[in-house]
């Protein structure tokens, strides 16, 4: 477990910064990153750590933003072995399931 | 558990190396009180929890818990508990390996770059300040400028310790591998030739130490690549510490 990331979670949850964690949680076939893989997303686009990189971090990181838009965890699949990912360079054939949770300060956390 | 209670728990659970598995609600179906998608529990070997949703958890987290742990893979759980069903993403919390340095020379400087680019944590002991030094170790997690035998009476060894002994000289190599031998450490290596090696083995054979545990002692160190310089050592000693820490041998 990458402790950097954690530490960069729990100063952006003291500090008030609005951003969302990226968990991967469920790798089938080939993907860049294993189970248990973390990224932060800031409000402004930043990220801290990687999920592999490529287009499917760049996914990853855009569906992020949507979920800290709307203030709930969801279930993000992605699959790299549709045509298009293929069409748009995502070469590693596997299926992802990844957690993205709003970090925000709501209260007491 | 509130977010930010989790992350400082998992954070103080990784740095004191305690076993513990982190649980995160990444599902709830049906009606779970107390139970949401987006809600963390850290779990810890007799641990007691609090808060809505504690009690159900407990039990589950109880069951499957112990699991991951001797797993060591993160793994997703669906628990069917009161009021409905609720998917768990289990990661366990493990110590992290720490190459623990045994001499700060030109092979001791070029592990603890590689095992810093590998992400393990290093430590580093030498009894010259010279060789002692954040100048010569800028990444090392910890520099200890002391006597081996003093050093390692104070340093922990635990089964997440990889022991590189590379000091100058075979006199302190038998020296540091005398004062580990019986430690519980995951690696011990010692460098130096074949005939060396052997000889300190004779030696310690001659003074009662188990043959067994002599065979665990990675003698000539490092994997057999043909390695020369300082740095190819170095990684040929890593390639044998990233075997034993994901295989197991």
């Amino acid at each position: 477990m990458d402790r950097e990331l954690i530490a960069e979670v729990i100063g952006s949850l003291q500090q008030g910064k609005r951003c969302a964690l990226a968990t991967i949680i469920q790798v089938k076939g080939s993907a860049p990153r294993e189970a248990g893989t973390r990224m932060l997303v800031s409000a402004d686009g930043h990220i801290h750590g990687t999920v592999g990189g490529g287009c499917a971090e760049a996914a990853i990181r855009q569906r992020a933003l949507m979920v800290l838009d709307r203030g709930r965890p969801e279930i993000y699949h992605l699959d790299l072995t549709a045509d298009t990912a293929e069409d748009e360079g995502m070469v590693c054939g596997g299926v992802m399931d990844v957690f993205i949770e709003p970090l925000e300060v709501i209260g007491e956390c | 558990m509130g977010k930010l209670a989790f992350f400082q728990e998992l954070l103080a659970a990784l740095e004191e190396q305690r076993p513990a598995v982190a649980a995160t609600v990444v599902r709830v179906e049906g009606e779970v009180p107390g139970m949401a998608a987006g809600d963390h529990f850290l779990w810890e070997p007799g641990g007691r929890y609090e808060g809505p949703g504690a009690a159900v958890l407990e039990e589950a987290l109880g069951e499957v818990a112990p699991g991951v742990l001797a797993g060591r893979r993160p793994r997703l759980e669906t628990l069917e508990v009161k009021g409905g069903n609720i998917t768990l993403f289990l990661e366990p919390v493990l110590p992290e390996p720490r190459i623990l340095i045994l001499g700060g020379g030109h092979i001791g400087q070029q592990v603890a770059a590689a095992a810093k680019l590998a992400g393990y944590r290093v430590s580093v002991v030498d009894d010259r300040p010279d060789f002692a030094s954040k100048a010569l170790f800028p990444d090392a997690d910890r520099i200890i400028c002391a006597p081996f035998n003093t050093a390692l009476q104070e340093l922990e060894i635990n089964p997440s310790t990889f022991i590189v002994i590379v000091t100058r000289g075979h006199r302190y190599d038998y020296e540091c591998l005398r004062a580990v031998i019986q430690a519980p450490a995951a690696y011990i290596g010692m460098i130096g030739s074949r005939r060396r090696v052997q000889g300190v083995k004779e030696r310690l054979l001659a003074e009662g130490v188990d043959p067994q545990v002599l065979a665990r002692i990675h003698a000539p160190i490092g994997l057999d690549i043909g390695a020369e310089t300082p740095a190819e050592i170095a990684i040929s000693i890593l390639a044998e510490i990233i075997r034993v820490y994901r295989r197991g041998a």
